[in-house]
Formats: structure tokens, sequence, C-alpha cells
């Protein structure tokens, strides 16, 4: 009995960790759209009409857009909840380090110059961004099954073995 | 936020500053807050008077302040910047002082940001009646209002079009957004019934405009100069123009260049001082 109990738990971590950091790679590709539609949108607004910056975080989607306008509106400046917002999301999982230090970047120097230097920025930020979410999205079709499967498969392997 | 003591003026975005600036020991009607790098901030009342408010300033409060008033988008009021104000919500106005960037001999943007001058905008319904009565009693004529800065200018013409709006079709070129203190395209000041507002036109592009499409029988605008062309295609088309220019005197309206061209076209001439109205 008690046998079976630990192999039932031994598939469901194995499953579990399978199933995880499958979900981690489907939920980095999404936020990485998200973070290329908004830079996408503030080119857009900024070239057609120079949109203020707190319209056009007011206007973005996403999970990284909802923590920066609870920041904004707990703090005021927007330099300062972008920030925040960076720190905030940092403590996501599916969010690494070349990202993060893209949306920082990209938060210090917003809002600072002209229409072409936004453009500029925006441009650069959004070309890596891009090149990151083609990445993440590769990596989403080749190795999500894969890791749900291995997981199973693992899984289902030491339960036999318990057994 | 600092708001001023008229009730319906709405509060100037400020946060930073307004920790440090006490206005307590302030009386009167709060015209005028100036902040200064390396200085105590400045406040200046309708009838003059100037109080320092605060503790010195140092240049990255300055510089803070200037991203707060710019909606942390300077490339939004670029041009604006350039010309040496932003306008706010509210269409209170503040002048820029700071080191020039220029580019083929033209200021660019202004970089670092030494002082602030906000100017409060006020809007006093009724203080154009008695022009409106003295001038316009015998029928709608061209107008050229003039007086120093701060003589009240900007506030008669936005009570004039506020008159006029109610029987006239008036259209009002806003340059600055101070007249109208329009947001989101909805003027957030009384400007009258029928009165369009043409927000960030220059003076010549906003009558030519006004004359193509908007069919009106006054246009208003403030601070005239260097539109000699468009205001003679104005009072040539039997449209009325009524605007407002620096000058103390009829000497120094003569003097001017921009204003000298045009002073024939106007049917008759008013000075201003705190609102008070004098001249031919």
């Amino acid at each position: 009995m008690i046998r079976i109990f630990m192999a039932i738990i031994a598939f469901a971590v194995c499953a579990y960790l399978g199933l995880h950091k499958s979900a981690v790679l489907r939920r980095r590709a999404a936020r990485l759209d998200e973070l290329c539609a908004m830079t996408q949108l503030f080119a857009i607004e900024i070239r057609c009409r120079a949109a203020p910056l707190d319209e056009l975080c007011a206007a973005a989607k996403g999970v990284f857009a909802d923590v920066l306008r609870r920041n904004i509106a707990e703090c005021g400046d927007i330099h300062a909840a972008w920030e925040r917002a960076c720190d905030d999301i940092s403590r996501l999982e599916e969010i690494t380090g070349e990202e993060l230090s893209l949306l920082q970047k990209l938060g210090a120097l917003l809002g600072r110059s002209d229409i072409a230097g936004q453009l500029g920025i925006l441009e650069s930020c959004g070309g890596r961004l891009s090149a990151l979410r083609e990445l993440a999205d590769s990596d989403c079709r080749d190795k999500c099954k894969m890791y749900r499967s291995v997981g199973m498969l693992c899984g289902a392997a030491a339960a036999v073995l318990i057994v | 936020m600092i708001a001023a003591k008229t009730p319906f003026i709405p509060p100037i975005p400020l946060r930073g500053a307004a920790a440090k600036i006490r206005l307590g020991a302030f009386r009167g009607e709060l015209a005028e807050l100036r902040l200064r790098a390396g200085r105590a901030a400045v406040a200046v009342s309708t009838d003059g008077t100037m109080l320092p408010c605060s503790e010195p300033f140092s240049a990255e409060e300055i510089a803070a302040c200037f991203a707060e008033l710019c909606r942390y988008s300077v490339y939004s009021y670029a041009g604006d910047i350039a010309e040496g104000f932003v306008t706010l919500d509210g269409g209170h106005r503040v002048g820029i002082s700071g080191t020039a960037v220029t580019k083929d001999g033209r200021v660019e943007m202004i970089k670092d940001i030494s002082s602030l001058n906000i100017r409060i905008a006020r809007e006093v319904i009724g203080c154009a009646e008695p022009l409106h009565e003295s001038v316009f009693s015998g029928g709608l004529c061209s107008l050229l209002l003039a007086g120093k800065p701060m003589s009240g200018k900007t506030t008669i013409l936005r009570d004039l079009a506020r008159i006029l709006g109610k029987n006239h079709k008036v259209v009002l070129i806003d340059s600055r957004n101070e007249l109208s203190a329009t947001s989101k395209g909805t003027p957030t000041l009384d400007v009258g019934l029928n009165t369009d507002v043409l927000c960030g036109f220059s003076k010549s592009e906003g009558i030519m405009l006004a004359l193509r499409s908007l069919s009106p029988q006054v246009i208003i605008c403030d601070e005239i100069g260097n539109d000699s062309a468009a205001v003679e295609q104005c009072l040539f088309c039997g449209v009325k123009l009524i605007a407002a220019a620096h000058a103390g005197s009829l000497r120094e309206l003569e003097q001017r260049t921009g204003v000298r061209d045009i002073l024939p076209f106007f049917d008759k001439v008013r000075f201003i001082e705190g609102f008070r109205v004098s001249g031919s």
C-alpha cells in the first residue's frame, strides 16, 4: 500500500515538473508577445500623434502593463513606476535577464528625447524583443510537448520502479 | 499638487515641488510661481507682490519638476519646448529657461532646465463686458488689444470669445492652448456656444484654415505679429479679427515690426492694464 502511495506521489511530482516547465515556456512566449505588442503600440502612437507616456501606459495590455499601471497609480512618477514594475516582474519565472535589461533600458530612455529619438529606442528594443519572442515561440513549439512527455514518462518509470 | 486659490483652476501636477512649497504666508491671488535652480521658489500675486516660499531647489529637483510638467513625455511637447513654454491642462503656461540645443541655427530643444515660470490661467467671467459694450455696440469690428505681459489680454480675449460666441460664429485660434485650455478635444474654459477652437495652429495657418472651412464671422487670436498676409486675407474676406499684441503704448505698438504692418487693418485699438481698458 505504501509503495503504491509513493509511486503515485513520484508520478505526480515528475508529471508536475514536466507540465510546469512546459507552462513556463508558454507563458514566456505570451509575455514576450505582450511586450512586443506594447513597444509596437508605443512606436505607432508616438509616430502618429506624439501621445504622452501616461496615455500609452493606460492603453497598453499585458502583465507588465498591468503592473506598471498599478505602480503609476501608487507613485505617479512614470520612470520610477517603470523601474518598480521591472523589479516586480523580475520575480516571474518566465522573465529572464535579457528582456528585463531591455525593459529597464527602455524605461530609462522613454519620454526623455524627441520623437526621432523615441522611435529609435523603441525600434532597437522592439527588434531585440521580437527576436527573443521568435526564439521563445520556437522553444515553445519544440520543447513544450517534450517536457510534458518526459515528465509523464519519468513519473511512470519511477512509479513502476517503486512498485 | 499645487492648487491656486480660485476653485475653478485645476491643480498643477507638481508633486515633488509641492512638498517644499509653503504658501501659508501668501496673501492674494496666485498669478505666477517661479522655480529656479539654486534658489527659493517665488510666488507672485496678481498685484505683483513677490514672496519667497520654499527652500532652494536643486537642479535635479527642477529637472524632476520639468519632467512631471511634461507628463514624462518630452517628445509630446518638443515643439512648445523649443519655443520656450509648455501649456498644462487648464491653460496654465510654464515658461522654461535653460540651455538651447540648436540645429541648423534653430532652437530644437532646451536642455539643463534652470528655471520654470508657472503662470496660472485665470478665467474671469464677465471681465470683457464693458469692452464689449463700448466696442461692439455699433456692430462687429476688428479690434487689436494691446498690453504689457500679465496685463490681462488673454483673459479678456477668452471672455470676449465667450460673449461673442453667444450670437456669432467665432473661431478661436489657440496656438498655445491658453485661451480654451482644450483637453482631449474639449475646451475646459468657457469660450462660447458658437466658438470653434483651432488648437496648436500658428496664427497664419489658423486664419487661413478658418476662412477656408469654418465660415467664421469673427476670428480671435492671441499675441499676433508677423502674420500680415493672413490678417489681410481675413479682413478682405469680410471677417472681423480680434487679436492681442504685447505693447504698452501706441508708440510701442507702431515700433514693433510685425505689428506695425497689420495695424492699419484694425478698426479699433484698445490698451489693457490690469483688466482696465483704455485707448482709441
